[in-house]
């Protein structure tokens, strides 16, 4: 498996997670309610797409559940599930929330921690459900059949012309709103190439009205020449390394503008915490004695904890930027595994070839490689690509862009006047009501809303696993939710993103790494990573309490996503 | 000088076995300033929060314009539908449900228990109500029904938004913003943001006449004491209310200060403003008020002009502490 494939499964948990952290930021984050039982919206949003979308049931292979209506037209197809799981997750959030938020903030969050935990035993417990304790599975995510794509037909086209008009126009969303920033890279010029001109018409007639609808305007139109040049001619490579190839660019723009700011000698230690954390994890693959390299692994990653905590205590230029130094030697670290790890291997066999067919495989993302189907095609220097469009990256396109879009909801809603009655709710409810607005209003709207979320993040983790079992569902998830927003920072959309990928990031890398252990020990290492968990949560609490982003808020008239 | 705006009858609140409120008696005029003096512990701000709808009574009776407050404060008919309609609504799914799986009835049966779930959660919700209501010494406290019809108070300890600037308290306070409204967020965005556009202008007027614009952006947790004061007086103008109810609006604010802020109350009550204020600043309260109502151990002691208050007997005496 390339880096990329691992890359993308990390990117579909990452919209998953951000879309529950996003729902829990909207309750406790900007309202101020404390919701333990964050997961039990998230359970129901899984079971309802789920049994959306199977077929009735069959007694003869002991499968059992309520309803099955996947052999319905219409209603039995996945967008319908999901927008039943949203509804109702929200309507059963709004539901438990009339009788228990009326109670002071932490009785609230054990209430709602037992209601959680009485829905998962329902399901538990109640074989007519949802099969009871044995999974609940049988039914596939939508258009799976037509992957890997057929580009003879127009489905194919047309389908790749969808995930690119997705990548296309969040990319292009995200580099208009860097636009501003001082670089040396020609960014207007870009900008204007890869809206196609858009923002010129723009300024000219009116007829678009935001940044936001430039960018969906310029992916349209890139899906419908990508699916007019594939039906055309079969430039398959070439397109999937162009589109690849500009979400790279949009990438570096963002590290430059976020990092930008840092010194040279600041870069340079971000850079050597990085190559130290490599060093660091080398003796893993490269030694076989188990003992030997756990132990030589973690005395050079406490070396390096220990030369950071140093760093960041005795030198003064270090204290200010300990935070971003890290965000530097985190993303050299993940450029080096990425682009670096993979080829290390070809060029120790003296393969200049196969190192460059790998890099190729790894920066063109978009596109899947090697199978059995998909086009040959011979490049010089490379070599053989074959080259074909799988479902992961269908899947992530959409992922990704209903966590855009809610994404961009949330923030038009927080920035509302709404939003600021929420904030206030959270400073003082007492005052929301001697201004003559009713506080249980809006904390029921919120825990409608937040539901709401958990259900549509659920309804993704049932198209995602495709099969669900109640142990998933347990009050760790919360907990991890939890997690994930104050990492990012409460109160900040931004935040939930951000915590969600790390928190994923760390999940990958300890599977990854545990993979250099035999199988009596991984097990263990999997187990234990929860503690690292638990420890990680802590030292969020007490030494950034408001979170890597911290808070974002206020009212603004206009929201530009 | 016209009517009561306030008309407070036999006001009575316990707390355990300590009586706060003791039958309190007395009206307060429209466009009047009214001060409510009287020594610690004499029931002033109890006062104030049985008649803003922050506490329940224990007997007695507030009417505001005319109407009691408890009339205002009682759940509208609508309120109650949806409310209703909400158990009604889960009371039936969960019939079906439970007909569906473990009962095993068929589509017709466990229809007909889903519409008798329905009429047992709506029958029992609103059966509930009734009951609560006719509950003799029943009483309501939504105080935000208050504030809706323009009877609002400022608070003895301020309580700002903490996280919030000083702009966006103000601009939390105007009634029947529409951008309140979700919906309308998400689907009307031009409209609200033109209303967001003059709640705006209205703020930073009512800042810069407060002598505080140079806060806008501050967060209101990072105010002086007597600033803060200034932003609880702007907030509560925001709302264009009939009778403002200001629990010691100098305490704290410089003198300077204090003369603007009565210079500005009595503009205010020129305007059509009816104030009533509890001040232990006795210069600025008798310099300020119309009426004077001294309270004492829970009662209306004195009522009258600042003058004959200022020479009362029972008044020294009550503050002097001699029986």
């Amino acid at each position: 498996m390339a880096a990329a494939d691992v890359v993308i499964s990390f990117m579909l948990l990452v919209s998953i997670y951000g879309i529950l952290s996003l729902g829990l930021n909207v309750k406790y984050g900007h309202t101020g309610l404390l919701d333990f039982g964050h997961v039990g919206f998230y359970l129901i949003g899984a079971y309802t797409a789920a049994l959306f979308v199977l077929g009735p049931d069959d007694p003869t292979d002991f499968t059992a559940y309520i309803i099955g209506l996947g052999n319905v037209p219409v209603v039995g197809t996945w967008p319908v599930a999901i927008a039943a799981a949203t509804l109702l997750a929200g309507v059963i959030g709004g539901l438990v929330a009339l009788p228990t938020i009326r109670l002071r903030e932490d009785y609230l969050a054990i209430t709602v921690l037992g209601v959680s935990v009485i829905f998962q035993r329902v399901i538990q417990s109640e074989t007519w459900l949802a099969n009871g304790p044995d999974a609940l599975r049988g039914y596939s995510p939508p258009l799976q059949d037509l992957f890997p794509l057929a580009m003879e037909t127009l489905v194919g086209p047309a389908m790749f012309g969808l995930i690119v008009a997705v990548v296309w126009g969040i990319a292009t969303g995200a580099l208009g709103r860097l636009r501003g920033s001082d670089s040396r890279l020609p960014l207007d010029g870009v900008y204007t190439v890869t809206t196609f001109g858009l923002t010129r018409l723009r300024r000219r007639t009116d007829a678009l009205g935001s940044a936001t609808t430039v960018s969906a305007a310029a992916g349209a139109v890139a899906g419908l020449l990508t699916f007019a040049l594939l039906v055309a001619v079969d430039p398959l490579l070439s397109l999937g390394a162009v589109v690849s190839l500009y979400t790279w660019f949009v990438a570096l723009v963002a590290v430059t503008h976020h990092y930008g700011g840092l010194g040279r000698r600041e870069g340079l230690f971000g850079i050597a915490l990085g190559t130290g954390l490599l060093v660091a994890l080398l003796p893993l693959p490269l030694i076989d004695s188990v003992g030997l390299k756990s132990a030589l692994a973690l005395a050079l990653l406490g070396a390096l904890v220990a030369a950071y905590y140093l760093g960041v205590t005795r030198v003064d230029w270090l204290a200010d930027v300990k935070l971003a130094v890290v965000g530097v030697g985190a993303l050299w670290f993940v450029a080096l595994w990425y682009f670096l790890l993979p080829i290390l291997g070809p060029l120790g066999d003296g393969d200049v070839g196969g190192a460059l067919n790998i890099l190729v495989q790894n920066v063109v993302w978009l596109l899947g490689f090697g199978g059995d189907t998909g086009i040959g095609y011979a490049v010089v220097l490379v070599g053989e690509l074959t080259v074909n469009v799988d479902y992961a990256r269908f899947q992530l396109a959409a992922f990704v862009l209903f966590l855009a879009g809610l994404y961009y909801v949330l923030e038009l809603a927080v920035r509302s006047p709404f939003g600021r009655v929420l904030r206030a709710v959270r400073n003082d409810e007492t005052v929301v009501q001697s201004l003559g607005k009713d506080p249980f209003v809006y904390k029921v709207q919120t825990m409608v809303l937040g539901s709401a979320l958990g259900g549509f993040a659920g309804a993704l983790w049932a198209m995602y696993a495709q099969g669900l079992t109640f142990t998933t569902f347990a009050p760790r998830v919360t907990f991890i939710t939890l997690l994930i927003m104050f990492l990012g920072g409460a109160g900040n959309n931004k935040g939930m993103i951000l915590g969600a990928a790390i928190f994923w990031a760390f999940q990958q890398a300890t599977t990854q790494l545990a993979s250099f252990f035999p199988p009596a020990v991984r097990v263990n290492i999997q187990a234990f990573r929860l503690v690292v968990v638990g420890v990680l949560f802590l030292l969020v609490l007490y030494y950034v309490p408001e979170g890597l982003l911290g808070r974002e808020e206020g009212t603004s008239s206009e929201v530009d996503g | 000088m016209s009517d009561a705006i306030l008309e407070v009858d036999g006001l009575r609140k316990t707390f355990g076995g300590i009586v706060a409120v003791d039958g309190a008696t007395f009206d307060i005029a429209e466009g009047s300033i009214t001060g409510l003096i009287g020594p610690n512990g004499a029931g002033k701000t109890t006062t104030f929060n049985l008649i803003s709808g922050f506490y329940e009574p224990d007997g007695g009776t507030v009417r505001y314009d005319g109407r009691d407050l408890q009339t205002i404060m009682r759940p509208h008919r609508d309120e109650t539908v949806i409310w209703g309609g909400a158990s009604g609504l889960t009371a039936g799914t969960l019939g079906g449900v439970v007909g569906l799986g473990p009962l095993g009835l068929g589509a017709a049966p466990a229809a007909g228990a889903t519409v008798a779930g329905a009429a047992l959660g709506a029958g029992g919700y609103l059966a509930k109500q009734r009951l609560t209501q006719r509950r003799p010494g029943h009483t309501n406290s939504r105080p935000y029904m208050l504030a809706r019809e323009g009877l609002v108070r400022t608070f003895q300890l301020t309580r700002e938004l903490g996280d919030m600037t000083a702009l966006e308290n103000l601009m939390l306070a105007p009634q029947g913003q529409a951008g309140e409204n979700l919906a309308n967020a998400w689907f009307r965005r031009g409209a609200v943001a033109e209303e967001e556009a003059s709640v705006r202008e209205r703020a930073e007027e009512t800042l810069e006449l407060l002598e505080i614009d140079h806060l806008r952006d501050e967060p209101a947790g990072n105010l002086s004491g007597g600033q803060r004061k200034l932003l609880e007086l702007g907030r509560v103008l925001m709302l264009e209310p009939r009778v403002i109810l200001l629990d010691e609006p100098v305490a704290g604010v410089n003198p300077a200060l204090t003369e603007k802020l009565m210079a500005r109350i009595e503009a205010l009550r020129a305007d059509g403003y009816t104030f009533c204020i509890v001040e232990h600043d006795m210069e600025v309260i008798m310099e300020l008020s119309d009426t004077i109502i001294v309270m004492n151990e829970g009662k209306k002691l004195v009522e009258g002009q600042p003058d004959a208050i200022r020479n009362d007997e029972a008044v020294i005496d009550a503050y002097l502490g001699v029986g």
